[in-house]
């Protein structure tokens, strides 16, 4: 029976290959945009762990996230050491890690911070940042690499670097008198990190000393470096910094003081809220993009209904034949479904297939330009779900030629 | 071996149509003739139970058919009943072979009754006037005439009791419907089987045991 059926269906391929193209394209077209909003999500989640809160100026807590983890748009304000050092001092404060961004090296971003980054800051599952090569000493003249952009530049410890001014390296100026030399690289951690090019905040404080309003008025080429007092190399301001609580009971608390906070507007954001601020936002284009491809299955199951009606018509004398050889009209109403089975797995296995190459290039994008790893699996459970309940409306949905078959069968004459 | 009493039919738009009571015996070749709108093949039709029975009363090999479930008689058409059509009788996209094996596809106990397929299909194409190299043919390289033969060769695998075939000549010539009707009852089995043919052509009527004239009613 499922050779004869084989046969019939080949017998007609054209019009069953345009039906399964249109049932896969709308297939993958669902399941990408499922798998890149988890595998998104997921990755997003994955590359901060062990902060509980990033102190920044009073802005949008997303952007704010963006901007200090992500790497993705500029800080618009900065806060004063002074806030920091007020801070230091709060009881609840286990730990803090300020940070400085702005610069920039190669097509990579510069953060300005201190050797605790790589202690406090963790990622995934709590996990430690190690260091492939060199150390986490990060004194004033030295640099650490991400394990991309040590990759890319193809560095070695000891390489020395002039950062540039500004966060975009061909349109700003080099910070030429002053180089860092590397001292360490980082491990791959398949998160934004990887892109970044750590130096130390005084270092950072140093190569902007001779510059007033984004310009440069001297060089440091005619100082003494070590005559500079080191009052002078303690910044002014940061972008932000990571703060670890004693207790995450007291975030709620911290988080009111700091809103309350008189001296400069800042504001407390807990990373993952902001995560889940920036999932609502971006759900609802989501979610209408989901009802689209909902919407396209939908057509294309109602072309493959009107497709196996439509051949009906042309298939009566197979049909005809199939029952005088002694096949009852459910037998013919059976084959009628199984087609419809048939396209739909063909369809659903070839959507999955698509899908995992798009995956595979979509995460290969995502860690090009954002440094975000993401895990695609090939069928995850909520897949399972999603193209079990379309091929069960497939299912359904041939039951009407299935009934059609049956009823024009069930008195036919064998003329 | 097949008995019918009483028959009568009536299509939703047409009038009753009275069917001649029948008593076949096995081995007998049986030629129902009339002409068109008599109701031939309607008659056929009821014995092959593709239509259910309305009045009467119709037993075959101690099967009633009155009061039947229609998948009832399916399978027992499948197990028991070859059928020829008058023509295309062929499905286009299966080779020779496949259209022939149609036959036993849809009955196990058919199935069983042949032991080596593909002997029994060259068999019954040999006895028919066809090579054994049309097999793998596609039924559209087949002329009319090899494609009824072929139809033949279908309802006979399996050797069902009754061979039904509704106007099996209308497109072959006067010498061809002689050949052909002569390599049909060489083909047949006279101890196992009972042909019914269904014909307006009575030039074909010295071959049969009987002939019925629905015109005659």
């Amino acid at each position: 029976m499922f050779k004869l059926f084989i046969s019939s269906i080949r017998s007609r391929w054209l019009p069953t290959i345009l039906i399964v193209s249109c049932l896969v394209s709308s297939i993958v077209l669902l399941l990408s945009i499922e798998r890149i909003q988890n595998g998104t999500k997921q990755s997003f989640n994955y590359s901060i762990s062990g902060v509980d809160s990033i102190i920044g100026p009073r802005s949008s807590s997303v952007a704010l996230v963006l901007y200090t983890i992500f790497h993705v748009g500029k800080p618009t304000n900065n806060i004063t050491y002074k806030t920091l050092e007020y801070l230091k001092e709060r009881d609840d404060i286990d730990w803090i890690v300020p940070i400085a961004l702005g610069d920039s090296y190669d097509e990579f971003r510069v953060i300005a911070t201190n050797s605790d980054y790589f202690e406090k800051i963790k990622f995934g599952n709590n996990k430690q940042i190690e260091f492939d090569k060199g150390n986490d000493s990060l004194r004033l003249n030295n640099t650490i690499f991400g394990a991309d952009v040590a990759k890319k530049l193809n560095s070695n410890i000891g390489d020395r670097i002039n950062i540039v001014h500004g966060s975009n390296a061909e349109m700003g100026i080099e910070h030429d008198d002053f180089s860092f030399e590397l001292s360490g690289i980082l491990k791959k951690t398949g998160t934004p990190i990887d892109k970044l090019v750590f130096i130390n905040l005084q270092g950072y404080e140093l190569v902007h000393l001779g510059w007033r309003s984004g310009k440069k008025i001297f060089s440091l080429k005619n100082q003494d470096i070590n005559k500079i007092d080191s009052n002078q190399l303690i910044p002014k301001t940061i972008t932000a910094a990571f703060v670890g609580l004693k207790s995450k009971l007291t975030i709620f608390n911290f988080q009111k003081d700091i809103r309350e906070y008189l001296e400069e507007p800042i504001s407390a954001v807990i990373p993952s809220l902001a995560l889940s601020e920036l999932w609502s936002i971006v759900g609802v284009v989501d979610k209408g993009f989901k009802l689209l491809s909902w919407i396209v299955i939908a057509i294309s199951l109602i072309a493959m209904v009107t497709l196996i009606i439509n051949s009906l018509e042309s298939r009566k004398r197979e049909m005809l034949i199939y029952r005088a050889n002694g096949a009852s009209p459910v037998d013919l109403s059976l084959m009628v479904v199984i087609e419809a089975i048939f396209i739909g797995l063909v369809s659903i296995i070839l959507a999955l297939i698509f899908v995992s190459l798009i995956s595979y290039f979509a995460s290969f994008q995502l860690s090009i330009y954002f440094g975000i790893s993401t895990n695609f699996s090939f069928l995850t459970v909520n897949e399972a779900v999603i193209l079990s309940i379309i091929l069960l409306a497939g299912v359904l949905s041939s039951l009407i030629p299935a009934i059609i078959t049956y009823r024009k069968n069930l008195n036919q004459t064998f003329n | 071996m097949l008995t019918s009493e009483n028959l009568a039919y009536k299509f939703a738009d047409g009038p009753e149509l009275k069917f001649p009571p029948l008593n076949a015996q096995i081995g007998e070749k049986i030629l129902i003739t009339g002409s068109s709108g008599s109701g031939k093949s309607t008659f056929l039709n009821l014995i092959a139970g593709a239509i259910k029975l309305q009045t009467g009363k119709l037993i075959f090999d101690e099967f009633n058919y009155n009061a039947q479930k229609s998948y009832v008689i399916d399978k027992f058409r499948a197990e028991k009943i070859g059928y020829v059509f008058q023509t295309l009788n062929l499905i286009p996209f299966l080779s020779v072979f496949e259209n022939i094996t149609l036959s036993i596809k849809f009955s196990k106990k058919r199935a069983a009754k042949v032991n080596n397929v593909k002997d029994e299909v060259k068999r019954l194409l040999i006895s028919l006037g066809l090579a054994e190299n049309v097999l793998e043919k596609k039924t559209s390289n087949l002329s009319i005439g090899q494609q009824q033969r072929v139809a033949v060769c279908r309802a006979l695998l399996g050797s069902p009791k009754l061979f039904l075939a509704d106007e099996p000549t209308s497109a072959l010539d006067n010498e061809s419907s002689k050949k052909f009707m002569k390599e049909l009852f060489q083909t047949f089995d006279k101890n196992k089987q009972i042909i019914i043919i269904v014909s307006h052509d009575l030039r074909l009527a010295d071959s049969f045991d009987r002939v019925i004239n629905f015109n005659n009613v």
